[in-house]
């Protein structure tokens, strides 16, 4: 279970209360709008990657065009310098994926808040990563359709099929940082380390359409423990059935995809609003709790 | 056994032309269904009161739990037992509770304000403070109870 301890802020936090119907609104618009600062922030280091990259190649082509036919080596020039700034774009979304995706948290005082009822509890919070292995196998994967693309642009001097590979790579940027990035801008990830291998990782979802009459849902907290055992034993999916309906614990966790989901282990799970956070959270750790005694016990 | 229906069934509580006659083994097994009852009870208890935005219930799960072992409760007891850090976490359920008759609250000083349930008024805290007493583990024993399998190696 991998985790980083959270630094303390050096800003002042606004104090979010959950208490009314007045401090729930004001709370969750202290959240919104620090959530959407940080979405701004992101939004603007893409949207200006790719103005640049636009810029930089209606700029080159019309070069190359004027350059094509006078001297060669100032269309090799133009060529490398392509490659050049292709590839300082190419860092810029690398740099992006890693750190604004891994890093960027919607709300410092949601976070705040959550650490202080979790003190009460003698507990710590830690943030998770949220590059996550399929997220890095798919940036692996990038970096090596990327340079196959760009050697391919290299050796094939072909205008059509540059103009063409060019376009599939714009697609590719946009859609490749966009559709992660919002993903993971959305959900924030904790974990809350309880004893060995025990933990508890929660995932925060931001509702960005206020619904009036379920205000105090805009925020929901998806709690999951770690992995219990496999499915297939017997023993243990008993022991999970049980403490499961005796805790009130749903049976599955938040699902993206559900048809494409398949878990071969177990493991509990519970959802919280932020009002009744430590409640449910509690729930979920006396769950973890009497399946470590029983499970060892048996 | 969580059901009062397969209680029911299983010792022929509604057959009135039979005899209940609980000796032995049947007896234990009739006590220990009855316990399971009681359980199931107090964990609707307890999770229906943790649906709720107020806290009202929990405050009156504390105030029937606080009750076993204490003659005079007050505000702060009730704070510790349900593991809340302010006092104005329980403000508004203290108001609503006091307005519909639920609880009693006698101010000594500005701080100082006893608690406790209106079983008078309200027979049926009767039950509701035995299920609890007997069975509701407050979010303050859940914390020490986790802080000590933490501790274990």
């Amino acid at each position: 279970m991998e985790g980083v301890k959270i630094k303390s802020h050096k800003e002042i936090l606004a104090e979010l209360n959950f208490e009314s119907k007045d401090s729930i609104s004001k709370s969750l618009s202290i959240v919104k709008n620090e959530y959407l600062k940080n979405l701004y922030k992101v939004y603007f280091f893409l949207i200006l990657l790719f103005v640049i990259f636009i810029i930089y190649h209606s700029l080159s082509s019309q070069l190359l065009k004027l350059a094509i036919g006078q001297i060669p080596t100032i269309v090799e020039k133009i060529q490398i310098l392509d490659q050049i700034v292709t590839w300082i774009l190419f860092s810029l979304y690398i740099s992006i994926y890693f750190f604004q995706l891994s890093f960027v948290r919607f709300s410092p005082s949601l976070v705040n808040f959550l650490k202080m009822e979790l003190i009460k509890l003698d507990l710590e919070i830690l943030k998770k990563y949220k590059i996550e292995l399929r997220i890095f196998l798919f940036i692996i994967f990038s970096i090596i359709a990327f340079i196959l693309i760009n050697i391919g642009i290299y050796f094939y001097n072909n205008s059509t099929a540059t103009f063409l590979i060019v376009r599939i790579i714009i697609i590719f940027i946009i859609s490749s940082i966009s559709i992660p990035i919002l993903r993971g801008v959305l959900h924030d990830k904790f974990v809350v380390k309880l004893k060995n291998h025990y933990f508890v990782q929660f995932e925060l979802q931001f509702r960005l359409i206020r619904s009036k009459e379920l205000e105090s849902q805009m925020i929901k907290v998806y709690m999951s423990s770690n992995k219990l055992c496999l499915k297939s034993e017997q023993y243990g999916l008993n022991l999970y059935k049980e403490i499961s309906e005796k805790k009130w614990l749903p049976k599955k966790g938040r699902l993206i995809f559900p048809m494409f989901y398949f878990n071969p282990s177990l493991h509990f799970h519970e959802y919280s609003t932020l009002i009744n956070f430590k409640d449910h959270f509690v729930n979920i750790v006396s769950a973890i709790r009497e399946w470590d005694v029983s499970y060892k016990k048996d | 056994m969580n059901s009062f229906n397969d209680l029911t069934e299983k010792y022929n509580l509604d057959n009135f032309n039979k005899v209940l006659e609980l000796k032995g083994h049947d007896k234990i097994d009739f006590y220990n269904d009855l316990n399971d009852i009681k359980q199931t009870i107090c964990r609707i208890f307890n999770n229906l009161t943790t649906i709720f935005s107020v806290r009202g219930g929990q405050v009156l799960m504390s105030l029937a739990k606080l009750q076993k072992f204490e003659e005079i409760i007050i505000k702060k007891d009730v704070m510790n037992c349900l593991n809340i850090d302010r006092r104005e976490k329980l403000a508004h359920a203290f108001e609503f509770l006091k307005e519909q008759n639920y609880i009693e609250i006698k101010k000594k000083t500005s701080k100082f304000h006893i608690v406790k349930l209106n079983e008078k008024d309200n027979p049926d805290f009767k039950l509701f403070r035995e299920i609890i007493q007997e069975f509701w583990t407050s979010p303050q024993e859940e914390k020490n109870k986790t802080k000590l399998w933490r501790e274990l190696k």
